[in-house]
């Protein structure tokens, strides 16, 4: 295949499929409609081949230092074994059924819940040590921003009514309007920036997705 | 319009600029921070996707990467990426080693330095921290599409004691960057950073032209408040579902 | 060190042990502190108490495990409140790890799931739906197609109340408990704009500032953390709905009145130090 052709036949596709969704969203044509709902469903069959990248990726990565017995080698056995241990389990020992299997969810909610759950709650002393440091009336912007996280911090949990009663309304204002004004106007900034990156995409001029020299 | 700002700017009619943004300015500062220190640099593009609307933040994320990988072939200085997408990895790994070629350091590129984690958030982030606290980075570089790891990112790099530059278009964890790290960019900021950095026509057309909609953005927003405020719902029964009854 | 410069430099471990026995203590002893109102939540209620017997609500499990302790007190308040009002509830999620939750929480509130009388005339789980917007595109479109066969592995169309059950147009209500992406973005994109549906969202507490500004146009109402989950149980009781989250609100707020006198300790810190009294 030539290179033009090589070039040309990624950005053409992407086009193509690009203006099959947008049309789909504005038309009303059953055939047409049936198509692209095909197409849609097609596009989720092919993405979660990606998932193999990551099996395949993991793999070399682990299996290399397991046999090299590189530093904390045994982590990467102990990755090698959950992650090829479950697969198997989910995909013969029970039948495909993975979570709607017994025997599989006594492993999901005894090992894989409990772990996701821990990391995620080192967030809460994350938050304590991080807002120390960073709530400090350095100026102005600074000051307000520090007196209406104490308010909302106050607000948001029973404590704060219980010692000031007016606190509750007070956090709804802070809520619904600065925050939401604020966080709409981020929202609608970066909705028009991802729309100009998708017609960049559409017309070929970004390439970032197919990788340098594209 | 936004094409037509495109071509405008493509064909050099008129050469948009993109005002300072501190954060972008600092990449270079940070990798030498840490090529002093003789310690590596962490970069990751998020934990989003291509393929879904937050797929800009990434594609973003990868344009910054091309800039800090090289830096840190030029400085020799090593360079941690870590992926979380199984798609996103392959990509990465081929804009590194572009810039390391770019950067005349071919020999110096190492694959296994552009790891992919884990496609499971918290399991992704397990292991940045990890990696961040073993290697003691000095430059902690996240621009790209974050959820709730972000603050975990923030803080195992302050405890690592690196310097941090972090951007997002998430709402929701921008006030955990601009809290923990040392320069922000916020929102569209981080999809300007390609054109920033690399000044190039197409992408600096395409900003100008996403200003000039908000422009119009803004306009709407003043008409629809006038006509709300005079009793009169027009334009928001025009603007607000559903589209097909 | 002068004293203030230690204000200014408390140590980030007597802070993570301190939090722990803030957080610990009310779990083991309740103090049992008022759990005020929010409108998010009255919002909320209000929204589900005008469902009628026989209307379809879809209730999407968009949550990890990680978020689980926040969001499963949600899913459950939310199932019993639908069941008590008499919908038809379709469960499903676009987290591949979130849709066992689905059969948990059946089993928590109906006691049983696949092996319930009314498993498939009430109440149904079709699992997990891949591919996150994509795939909520879909199942606006013919929610048969997209899910063929429920989490137990039945065809959805021998399932009786999904008979009926053909896309957007069939959903009276569509309720997203998210915690991330695919999330509320995505449903607003795909389903509530194409079909108008009403729309209800559980969120986590940090995700709660960014799900205010869809508030009221297009999210009917939100339930913000665990603080929003609580304040739903309250609601319930007139339900008979027996509430767990008395004593981690609790502990949510001795959390936030520590994080508040660490926050001041350190700005008086900063303060004297700045203005030159620190020695």
């Amino acid at each position: 295949m030539s290179v033009a052709i090589r070039r040309s036949l990624p950005l053409v596709i992407t086009f193509i499929a690009g203006l099959l969704v947008i049309g789909d969203y504005y038309l009303r044509i059953p055939d047409y409609n049936k198509l692209v709902s095909n197409w849609m469903s097609f596009v989720n069959v092919a993405s979660s081949f990606a998932v193999i990248i990551g099996y395949v990726t993991l793999t070399r990565i682990h299996a290399r230092r397991l046999t090299q017995r590189k530093a904390g080698w045994y982590n990467s056995a102990a990755l090698i074994f959950a992650m090829y241990g479950l697969l198997i389990w989910g995909v013969f020992l029970s039948g495909g059924k993975f979570t709607a299997d017994s025997a599989y969810t006594y492993w999901f909610n005894n090992l894989y819940v409990p772990l996701d759950s821990t990391i995620f709650s080192m967030l809460a002393f994350y938050i304590v040590s991080s807002a120390y440091r960073a709530f400090r009336a350095r100026s102005a912007e600074a000051t307000v921003l520090l007196v209406s996280a104490v308010i909302v911090m106050l607000g948001r949990a029973p404590v704060g009514p219980a010692i000031w009663p007016d606190i509750g309304p007070i956090t709804s204002w802070i809520m619904a309007v600065p925050n939401t004004a604020g966080m709409r106007g981020i929202t609608i900034g970066v909705a028009l920036g991802v729309l100009s990156m998708g017609i960049r995409v559409l017309l070929g001029r970004e390439r970032g997705y197919l990788g340098p020299g594209a | 319009m936004m094409l037509a700002t495109l071509y405008m700017s493509v064909k050099g009619i008129r050469k948009p600029t993109i005002r300072k943004i501190a954060g972008l300015d600092a990449i270079g500062e940070a990798v030498g921070r840490a090529t002093e220190m003789g310690r590596p640099v962490h970069f990751t593009p998020g934990i989003a996707g291509l393929g879904t609307d937050t797929g800009p933040q990434t594609l973003a994320g990868l344009s910054v990467l091309s800039h800090v990988a090289e830096l840190a072939a030029k400085y020799k200085t090593t360079l941690w990426t870590t992926i979380r997408i199984p798609s996103v990895q392959p990509l990465a790994a081929e804009i590194v080693r572009q810039a390391y070629v770019k950067a005349g350091a071919p020999e110096a590129y190492d694959e296994d330095k552009i790891i992919f984690l884990s496609d499971t958030q918290f399991a992704y982030a397990s292991g940045v921290v990890g990696l961040m606290h073993r290697e003691k980075v000095a430059a902690n570089i996240m621009i790209g599409g974050f959820w709730a790891e972000s603050l975990l990112f923030a803080e195992a790099g302050y405890l690592t004691g690196a310097i941090q530059i972090a951007g997002t278009a998430q709402t929701s964890q921008i006030p955990f960057f601009v809290a923990a790290c040392d320069y922000c960019l916020i929102g569209e900021e981080i999809l300007a950073a390609g054109a920033y950095l690399s000044k190039d026509p197409v992408q600096l057309g395409a900003i100008w032209g996403t200003d000039y909609a908000k422009a119009i953005a803004i306009i709407i927003i003043g008409v629809g408040l006038v006509l709300s405020l005079a009793g009169n719902n027009v334009l928001w029964k025009l603007l607000s579902g559903p589209l097909w009854t | 060190m002068s004293f203030f410069d230690k204000l200014e430099k408390v140590d980030p471990r007597l802070m993570y042990v301190l939090l722990f026995i803030v957080v610990a203590l009310p779990l083991v002893r309740p103090f049992g502190l008022p759990i005020s109102m929010s409108p998010m939540t009255v919002a909320f209620y209000d929204t589900v108490e005008k469902i009628k017997p026989g209307d379809v609500a879809v209730v999407s499990i968009d949550y990890s495990p990680a978020s689980q302790p926040e969001q499963y007190p949600q899913t459950k308040a939310v199932m019993a409140h639908l069941s008590a009002k008499g919908a038809k509830i379709v469960c499903l999620g676009f987290w591949a790890d979130g849709a066992p939750f689905i059969d948990r929480a059946f089993k928590d509130v109906f006691g049983k799931s696949k092996d319930h009388p009314k498993y498939g005339t009430d109440f149904v789980n079709l699992g997990w739906v891949p591919n996150g917007e994509v795939g909520m595109a879909s199942i606006g479109k013919d929610i048969q197609t997209t899910c063929p066969k429920d989490y137990y592995g039945s065809p959805t169309a021998a399932i009786p109340m999904m008979k009926d059950i053909k896309g957007g147009r069939d959903f009276k209500l569509v309720v997203s408990l998210a915690s991330g992406t695919p999330g509320v973005p995505e449903w607003l994109r795909q389903i509530q704009a194409q079909y108008g549906v009403t729309f209800l969202t559980g969120v986590t507490a940090v995700s709660a500032p960014a799900t205010r500004q869809y508030f009221p146009a297009q999210v009917a109402g939100v339930l913000e953390g665990l603080a929003g989950a609580a304040e739903y149980e309250v609601l319930l009781i007139k339900y008979g709905y027996i509430g767990t989250l008395a004593p981690p609100m609790d502990s949510q707020s001795f959390s936030h009145l520590l994080v508040i006198i660490f926050i001041v300790l350190g700005n008086v810190g900063f303060v004297l130090r700045k203005y030159g009294k620190a020695k």
